[in-house]
This record gives structure tokens, sequence and C-alpha cells, in this order.
């Protein structure tokens, strides 16, 4: 009894805390944009989107570039496996010397893990912020009033915030499938772009049904074929966010994934860095030394920390050979 | 150390679902508020599981079954937030009256009709899709016809629908509701109109009072700065209704130009105001109940609860009587606002509170527990149950007794 009540008193407090650290804000910042946006809660969910990912941005490439040197590795980690295929007892020895590479490529297997524990709570909020501030049925509205800070006057006087959007109710599900297939289709991009290599057959089938089941999954829930869909407010979040995603991954770890999706770029895979200025042509570049030094290094069987530090040297005579040149 | 990954993994997902589950509660679908009528000795309320219910005013039991307001589990629910109505109705083009008629309109844009054929023999004699809008706010009747507003986003609409009574070839009475005008507004209605010297007064989301004749021609219309959802009151040609910001307004009911102006709340006005004696008592989301003299708008005094009061409460005598969504129902003193008894049923109070002027101080009230209670205040203002148990409308049993037996009494 006792023991129900502790847990009773500390689901309240986290309850309490969510609310006023993560829910709160939100909901005030997006009414704020709102009112900001002459009106517009498309054009806030998008801002709002955009400003939580590029506030995200240090996380994210923290993830992306472990991800990165995870598959840098990948080669190496194949060796170990194959090295204790056979050796019954080797199940130990295979996890110490794998963790002895990660140690000496500096290398945290679940550091991309990390910046997902914190990032997952943000995305949660921020669906839920979003429902909160445009809810269709008056027990929510009553809900919100008590989000809302009193000192923001522009924000208690925007309320009730005007869901239209171009055909949508930001309220409602998408009554057509152009959101979902939008969903859909961003997550499926940002499926490919952070797919990681796989080790085995195995992971390679979990990849692929990730790959493909993710996107449905959500594209499922955009809609309202599956019962009532989520609101297309949450959809358009999803839809800014993947993209945004995509972009940030793209200048992070390269556009390869995307230029083999679109096959017919291969023909034409100079062009993306001609049209990228600047440092987007810089990351471009090192991709492709680093593609180039991963071949190399798998030939070679070179270690990984070598292999690393001489993609680094080749980035480096890359970019002087670039100043100079202008 | 050694790195297990499937750890890693299955603590990743337990994480990641206790965020979720935490993240995804707290959101509720439309199901309406459940404030009831009371007509003759029955208490009629649609609950917030799409039934119309009949419950007997002494001992809580159905005295008819109830009637399902939604057609099959597919559809989409049909919460009603407005309060079902009665209205004596007559025969067309005549002053025979026929019977009086209960109307309910719902949450998606549903007119009905229910008479009582004999002694609780409830039956609806009448459903129109009257439009594709919602019907948040509740019916005005007055003259065989009502009076409704809607919303459909950011518009709204005031629908004045004439009640066509006939007999048909059997000897049974026939029902329909013809248009009679509508009258186009740019926010959405969420109050009910209010009947006052042939005139209507509605508020509107964009944050409008209008006030319109009965033809349908706008009379005048003043604006606010802030969304106007509460129902208003008027009294000694004075409106009375409270905004979202946080104010609380009287207006002449002539001209629309102010009177005066109450801003001490700290969250909107929800609830229709309710007056006694040159009093006028302003439920708030702030959750406190502000009496205001009203002829200066000077408050008086200010009752606090523990959270929203959404519901308008009721005068008992010389009592106030309000619930909360802090699960407690507040007795007062009129005069002083003294709080002289309270109940805590640890359930959301969001209903209006009704009285019965005959029962002798027993009020009556849903909670959010699906739940139709009946306390009766004592004079001394202490709430004691009236009815063996509530009557809950998701556990409904065929003996038509209140239920369930084995409650135990929060009062």
């Amino acid at each position: 009894m006792i023991g129900l009540q502790i847990v009773e008193v500390v689901l309240e407090f986290i309850g309490q805390l969510w609310n006023s650290v993560l829910i709160q804000p939100m909901v005030n910042s997006l009414v704020l944009l709102y009112s900001m946006a002459s009106s517009n809660f498309g054009i806030a969910i998008v801002i709002f989107t955009i400003i939580i990912r590029a506030g995200m941005m240090p996380l994210t490439v923290k993830q992306s570039r472990q991800m990165k040197a995870m598959s840098a590795l990948q080669p190496k980690l194949k060796e170990i496996q194959a090295k204790y295929k056979n050796d019954k007892n080797g199940r130990q020895k295979q996890s110490q010397e794998t963790m002895k590479m990660y140690k000496d490529n500096g290398v945290n297997p679940i550091g991309c893990l990390g910046p997902m524990f914190i990032q997952m709570p943000i995305f949660i909020a921020l669906y839920q912020a979003i429902i909160k501030t445009v809810p269709s049925e008056p027990e929510n509205l009553v809900v919100l009033s008590k989000y809302l800070y009193g000192w923001l006057p522009m924000v208690r006087q925007s309320i009730p915030i005007d869901s239209a959007f171009f055909w949508l109710d930001l309220a409602k599900p998408d009554p057509t499938i152009v959101l979902p297939v939008l969903v859909g289709a961003s997550m499926f991009l940002m499926q490919k772009m952070t797919t990681m290599p796989a080790m085995d057959e195995r992971q390679a089938s979990t990849n692929r049904m990730m790959l493909w089941m993710m996107p449905i999954m959500f594209g499922l829930f955009a809609s309202d074929l599956i019962g009532p869909g989520f609101p297309s407010g949450l959809a358009l979040y999803w839809v800014i966010s993947n993209l945004v995603g995509v972009v940030i991954q793209g200048f992070i770890t390269g556009w390869d994934p995307l230029i083999k999706l679109f096959s017919f770029l291969k023909f034409n895979k100079s062009e993306p860095v001609v049209a990228l200025a600047g440092s987007a042509a810089t990351l471009i570049e090192e991709e492709e030394i680093y593609e180039n030094s991963k071949d190399e290094r798998e030939n070679s069987g070179g270690s990984g920390r070598d292999s690393v530090n001489r993609v680094r040297r080749k980035q480096k005579r890359s970019r002087n050979r670039r100043n100079k040149s202008r | 150390m050694r790195f297990n990954y499937k750890n890693y993994i299955v603590s990743f997902v337990i994480l990641s679902f206790s965020i979720g589950f935490v993240g995804c509660t707290g959101l509720t679908t439309a199901e309406g508020w459940g404030s009831p009528l009371i007509h003759d000795s029955t208490l009629i309320a649609a609950t917030m599981d799409d039934q119309i219910i009949f419950l007997n005013l002494d001992d809580g039991s159905a005295v008819a079954n109830h009637i399902d307001i939604r057609y099959s589990e597919n559809e989409m629910k049909r919460a009603i937030y407005g309060q079902p109505v009665s209205s004596p109705i007559y025969y067309d083009g005549s002053n025979e009256l026929f019977e009086e008629l209960i109307f309910v309109a719902t949450y998606n844009g549903w007119l009905h009709a229910i008479l009582d054929f004999s002694e609780n023999d409830y039956e609806i004699i009448e459903s129109e899709k009257i439009t594709d809008s919602q019907i948040i706010g509740g019916i005005l009747t007055f003259d065989n016809k009502i009076y409704l507003g809607t919303t459909d986003g950011e518009d709204g609409e005031l629908y004045s629908f004439q009640i066509s009574l006939k007999t048909n070839d059997r000897g049974n009475p026939e029902v329909s509701f013809e248009d009679d005008w509508s009258m186009k507004f740019d926010g959405g209605i969420w109050s009910t109109p209010f009947f006052y010297n042939n005139d209507l007064i509605l508020t509107t989301l964009d944050g409008h009072v209008h006030s319109v004749d009965l033809e349908g021609n706008l009379n005048w219309s003043k604006k606010f700065d802030s969304a106007i959802s509460s129902s208003p009151l008027v009294i000694n040609q004075q409106v009375l209704f409270g905004g979202f910001d946080s104010t609380f307004y009287s207006l002449d009911f002539d001209t629309g130009e102010i009177n005066w102006t109450f801003d001490e709340a700290e969250n909107w006005y929800w609830a229709t105001p309710v007056e006694s004696n040159g009093i006028i008592f302003a439920p708030s989301l702030d959750g406190n109940i502000y009496a205001l003299d009203i002829d200066s708008g000077r408050k008086k005094w200010e009752i606090q609860t523990g959270d929203a009061i959404v519901g308008s409460p009721v005068i008992i005598n010389d009592l106030i009587v309000s619930g909360s969504k802090d699960g407690s129902i507040y007795v007062a003193e009129v005069k002083s606002g003294e709080i002289l008894g309270q109940c805590n049923i640890d359930e959301k109070i969001e209903s209006d509170i009704i009285a019965d002027p005959d029962s002798s101080g027993v009020i009556y009230f849903s909670a959010r527990d699906h739940s139709f209670r009946a306390l009766k205040i004592k004079s001394n203002g202490n709430p004691d149950e009236y009815w063996e148990a509530p009557y809950f409308s998701d556990k409904l049993k065929d003996d038509k007794l209140a239920q369930p037996n084995d409650w135990a009494p929060n009062c």
C-alpha cells in the first residue's frame, strides 16, 4: 500500500516535471510563433521544428559521427567475428577484443544511443505540445489553458489556434493521402540516410525490415486508414523534421545513400558537388576521400586508427590545395 | 567491464516506452460535460457514452431504457456539451399545445427530438443531421423555434429552425426541423444564445458579442481582444460574460457599450455566470468564483477551489454550490463567500450543477468517471449523498438500478 503511494507520488512528480520543463515551454513557444507568423499554425510548426532540430544539432552531429566511426570499423569487426567464429569459448574473447578495438579507435559503441536518449523525450514532448496546442475538443482546450503562461498576454489571446493550413485541419488527420505519403517518403529517406551498414545477414535483414516498416507504420499513423489517425499538425512536424534530419545527416555523413537510391544521379555524380558551395562541397569531397580510404583500408588490412589518421591527413592536404587554388 | 549490447537495447526500449507512455497520456477524446436537465420528476442527461438516460430524481434508478444516439461502433463519438432542453411545442399554426419535447444536439451536428409517449416511455421521434459543423453550445428553444450556434474551424453559424409538428396517418406525431434562417459569423460559436427582450445575445470565438433579433438581423456587435466561449447571462439590461483575456465584462444590452470590467482573474472564463440578489458569480478556469456587484463590478469576495471551474454553479436559497476539476463540490454562503461545506468525490467535475427547486436542496451533476450523482445540501451547507450509489453510464445494468452496489459514499 505504502509502495503504491510512493509510486503515485513519484509518477506525479515526473508528470509535473515533464509538464513544466518540456511541455509548457514548447506549447507557449508554439503559440508565440503562431501569433508572430500571422496566425498561421502550419508555418509556426515548420519554424518550431527547424528551431528544435537546430538546437539539437550538436547531439545529432555527435550521434552521426559515432555512427560514421562505427561504420569505418565494420571491416575490422568482421575480422574479429571471423576469427572467433569456430571457437567454442571465443565469445568472451571476441567481446574483449571488440571492446579493445573500440577503445583504441576512440569509439564508444553506445555513443550513438546517448543522444537518442536525450532526443527521445524532446520529440515526444513536441508531439504532445502540438496536439495540446490545437485541441479540437473543448475538454482539451480547457486543459490547454493551464499550460499557457499568464505573463504572456500575447499567448493567452491567440487561443484558439486557427488550425487551417492549405487543405489541412492541423488538429485532424489529413483526409487525403498526400500527407501520409509525404510522412512515409520522408521517413524512408531518413531511414536510408541513418541506417548503419550491416555486420551480418541477420542485421541486414533487420535493416531492410526497418527501412520499410517504419515509413509504412508512420504513414499509416498519419492517415485514418487504421482508425483515427494522428493530427496532421503532427504529420507536418514529422515531414519537416525528417527532411531537416536528412539534410543534417547528408552534410555530416554524406549523401551516398540518397545518391545510390536515386540511381539516375550516378551518371551525374559530380553535379551535387558543383551545385553546393563552400562547406557543403568540402564535406562531400571529404566523404569521397573517406570512401576511397575505406576501400584502401579493406584491401590493405591496416588498423582502424591508422586508417582514420590517413583520412584526416588526406582531408588536410585536400583543404590546403583548395585554399591555394583560391 | 563486459559490454553487452542486449542490456543497453532492452533498457533503451523500456525507457522509450515509459517516456512514450508519460508523453501520450492526458489527451482526451470528445466526451461532453454531461450536464443534466430536470424534467418533471426525471433527471434527463446526455452521458459521456453516447446515450440519453432517464433517472429517478430520488434514487438515481433508470425510469426508462436509455437511448443510444450512436448507431455503430465505427461512427464518430457523439459527445454532447450543451444541456438537453425541454420545451412546449404547439401544433402548426395554432395555439393548441401538443406536448413538451426534449431536444438534444450532438457534437457532430445531429439534432434529436425526444417525446415521452406515456409515463416514462421516452422515444426519439426525430433525428436530423442539421450541419456538418460541430455543435458545442447548447440549444435555445422559444415559440416553436430552435436556436443554436455551430463551429466549423474558424467560422461559426447561428441557426434558427422552425419546429414543425404534424400528425401522420396513423395518428402518431411527426416532428421536423425546417430551416428558418441562419447567420454566418467569423468566429465559431461555443456558447448558448441567451434570449432577452425578443433578442438573442451570443458570443463567438473571434472575440465578439452579437445581438441578433429573432428574424436574424444584427442589432449590434462588439469586438474584444480575445476569444469568448462563455455563454452570456443577461439581467437588468446588462450582458454579462467573461473572455479568454481573463476579464469579466458587463455590457449595455441595447448598445453593447461596456458598463464595467473586472480583470483580477488569472485564467479564462468558461462557464456561464449566475446571479442572485444583485451579485454576479463569475466562475473562472483559475479555480476561483468571483462575487461581483452587478452595478459596479466591484469584487465582494472570492472562493478558491483547487482547479478550473468549467461548469456553472447553482444558487440554493442563500448558498452557492459549485463543482471544480479538483474533484470537489464546494458550498459557500452567498453573502460572505465563506465555505460552509465541501465534498471530495475524487473525480473531475465539469458539468453544470443543477438543483430541483422543489426538492429542498438536492443538487445533480456528472463527473468525469461517467457517473451522475445527487447530493443533498443541508441548511448548514454540509453536502450528503442523496442516492444510495451514483449512476455510472459506462456500467449499465439491466435492473435499472443505480450502480455499483458495492460503491462507498464520498460525502
